[in-house]
């Protein structure tokens, strides 16, 4: 995540990290070290203006204020946070591996309300509209109101949705264990698309979309581009990475910028799927590929499983790296 | 070269072996316990043959202790002799040392594929079940609309080792079944260093293997007690409860029976397998006329 001159990223340390956006300094982490471990942390940070939050695989969702940097709150689950937590409105929401959804007050950390689903919430909600989407291993995809939490629809797919909905448009798009990938109403939860378009693996991540066109990698390894109104490809044939994507693709003016499981990452053109240059960070991409807010620029953030959080600049499609950080080290990378 | 192996293990040992847990999963109500027992006793009889090999060979070998016992007194100065010899009557007996150890050896590749399959198969953390969509079939499509799978069973969550989870019956059985299986199938030797053998293992396997069911996830001890209880079964039909019972008078002619040359008890007609040896069943006796043909015919086959 992003924001004004600052990277937050969760370490597989377990640790969240603020980085300079600019150089890749470390701004501060949390927690201290007379603070209780986190875990792990799956998901990304999200944001008020005066807090950062972040799920740990602890079962607790902290809040750290932005100033100066001491835990605001915590409030404790009662299983693993894997999926991101989301702001709204001065709430934030966040799943948990026992199927429970919760909706807090952003500022005290207090509980407004809870929503039960069948199994473990990987997915991270999002909110539209005063509505929450989001996906559940129960195979369901559920609509909620932001207030207090009311279901309003769900959708059954014929498999588990670990995967974040993408919302725009007034729809609701996501893909699921069964292989599909689904466009729906997000006002019925009613499928848009005559069928659902069919890979040859599980949909793990999010799609992303320029507003025309879907771009959704399957652990097939294939990173498909789908007309957003129809659900026909888009490229003639999809963009074969040949590792799982596991990581949303991040979408820069030069095309679409993918990752899969290997740490191989492409530079794709957004309109036939062909390949621009590649890349290696010689160890696995897990994490959601990050662009900058204001997609005016070229940079993107990851972080690789060799401990490192990187920036690197893909202007006119060649690959300039930032800067690089060691997580594990804490020190700028050897 | 290692990628090699790890293909092959993945395409021939792993793959199949997911794929069928989740099989087994599916048509037997989503149910991960019932799926890892039906999938014991298939695997007992696909190895049944081996499973039976093994008991013979073990009962033969037990059998001739005393033909053994007496080569070695034989040739206790000669040890060429005393090899040449042993091989020799092996081959008499249609007895090999090396037999016994067959269906172990088949067994661990099934240890080890199913401690990984149970591992990817129900995942803890959400990587590893990443790894589970590389290993489930496309052509089967219900079996990736099953993931995740429902790790409980009983009071035990199968995923998770017994340790985890403070439960001492499993562990507590498998070590049971083990010795159980361990005392059924051990014969008393005739030779002190392989009695002294046999009493380690008879303590040693069940140990070790309540010691690594602490430690790996219940669902393999599940798969371990199963299993032996299987092979109880199996070996109280062909030499009934063995050394299990300590009323039954078992294993081969007492230690005391006089040593004599081994042509002369060949010549006798008595290797060793007569009454004395009966484990209380009549099962074997079929088998003792058998090897008493054989004896016949390579004693007229000896050259003179």
């Amino acid at each position: 995540m992003a924001a004004d001159d600052v990277v937050y990223i969760g370490s597989q340390e377990a640790r969240l990290l603020a980085l300079d956006k600019e150089n890749g300094t470390l701004m501060w982490s949390f927690p201290g070290d007379e603070d209780e471990s986190l875990e792990g942390i799956y998901g990304s940070p999200a944001m008020s203006d005066e807090l950062v939050f972040v799920g740990g695989y602890n079962g607790t969702l902290y809040a750290v204020d932005r100033v100066n940097h001491v835990k605001a709150w915590e409030f404790p689950t009662e299983d693993h946070i894997v999926g991101s937590p989301v702001v709204a409105k001065d709430t934030v929401i966040v799943g948990t591996s026992a199927g429970t959804l919760y909706a807090l007050d952003a500022n005290q950390g207090i509980k407004k309300w809870q929503f039960q689903t069948g199994k473990k919430i990987w997915s991270a909600p999002v909110v539209y509209e005063d509505i929450v989407y989001f996906g559940s291993l129960d195979r369901n995809v559920y609509a909620v109101t932001l207030d207090e939490g009311r279901e309003i629809w769900r959708f059954t797919t014929n498999g588990a949705v670990a995967s974040t909905p993408l919302v725009m448009d007034g729809r609701v798009y996501i893909g699921s264990f069964d292989r599909k990938f689904y466009a729906l109403n997000a006002s019925t939860g009613v499928e848009v698309w005559t069928a659902p378009f069919e890979a040859k693996n599980w949909f793990w991540t999010k799609a992303v979309s320029d507003g025309e066109t879907i771009y959704v990698g399957s652990l097939d390894g294939n990173l498909y581009a789908l007309d957003a109104d129809t659900g026909q490809p888009v490229w003639q044939t999809p963009f074969e990475t040949g590792d799982p994507i596991v990581s949303a693709p991040a979408l820069v003016p030069e095309g679409v910028i993918v990752a899969n499981d290997k740490g191989d990452l492409f530079l794709v053109h957004a309109q036939d799927g062909q390949e621009i240059r590649s890349f290696s960070a010689k160890d696995r991409i897990r994490a959601p590929l990050t662009g900058s807010p204001s997609d005016s620029d070229s940079i993107i953030y990851f972080s690789v499983m060799d401990h490192s959080v990187r920036a690197a600049d893909l202007e006119r499609g060649f690959w300039t790296e930032l800067w690089c950080y060691n997580t594990k080290d804490e020190a700028r990378c050897g | 070269m290692l990628d090699f192996v790890g293909l092959i293990w993945n395409q021939l040992i792993l793959g199949p072996m997911v794929n069928s847990l989740v099989f087994l999963y599916v048509i037997l109500f989503h149910n991960f316990g019932l799926s890892i027992l039906v999938f014991t006793v298939i695997i007992r009889l696909v190895t049944m043959p081996l499973t039976l090999k093994q008991i013979r060979m073990t009962r033969g070998m037990s059998q001739i202790q005393p033909l053994v016992k007496a080569l070695q007194q034989k040739y206790a100065n000669d040890k060429a002799s005393l090899s040449r010899e042993t091989m020799a009557l092996y081959k008499t007996h249609g007895v090999n040392p090396l037999g016994c150890l067959g269906p172990m050896f088949i067994q661990m590749p099934i240890w080890i594929g199913l401690y990984q399959g149970i591992i990817q198969t129900l995942p803890a953390q959400p990587e590893k079940l990443i790894g589970l969509s590389q290993k489930l079939y496309s052509w089967l499509p219900f079996v990736n609309e099953a993931v995740p799978l429902n790790s409980k069973f009983l009071w035990l969550d199968l995923a998770l080792g017994p340790g985890e989870q403070n439960d001492f019956l499993l562990p507590a059985l498998v070590g049971l079944s083990m010795w159980a299986v361990q005392k059924m199938s051990t014969v008393p030797s005739a030779d002190a260093r392989q009695a002294q053998t046999n009493q380690m293992m008879l303590w040693m396997m069940p140990l070790m293997l309540t010691f690594f069911s602490f430690q790996l996830p219940s669902g393999l001890a599940l798969y371990w007690v199963a299993s032996n209880l299987i092979q109880m079964g199996i070996q109280y039909f062909i030499t009934g409860w063995g050394n299990l019972l300590p009323s039954r008078k078992t294993g081969p002619a007492p230690q005391t029976a006089p040593a004599q040359p081994v042509k002369e008890i060949v010549q006798d007609g008595n290797n060793g397998s007569d009454g004395k040896n009966s484990r209380g069943s009549n099962r074997d006796r079929p088998g003792t006329a058998r090897r008493r043909t054989r004896s016949g015919r390579n004693r007229r086959n000896q050259p003179r």
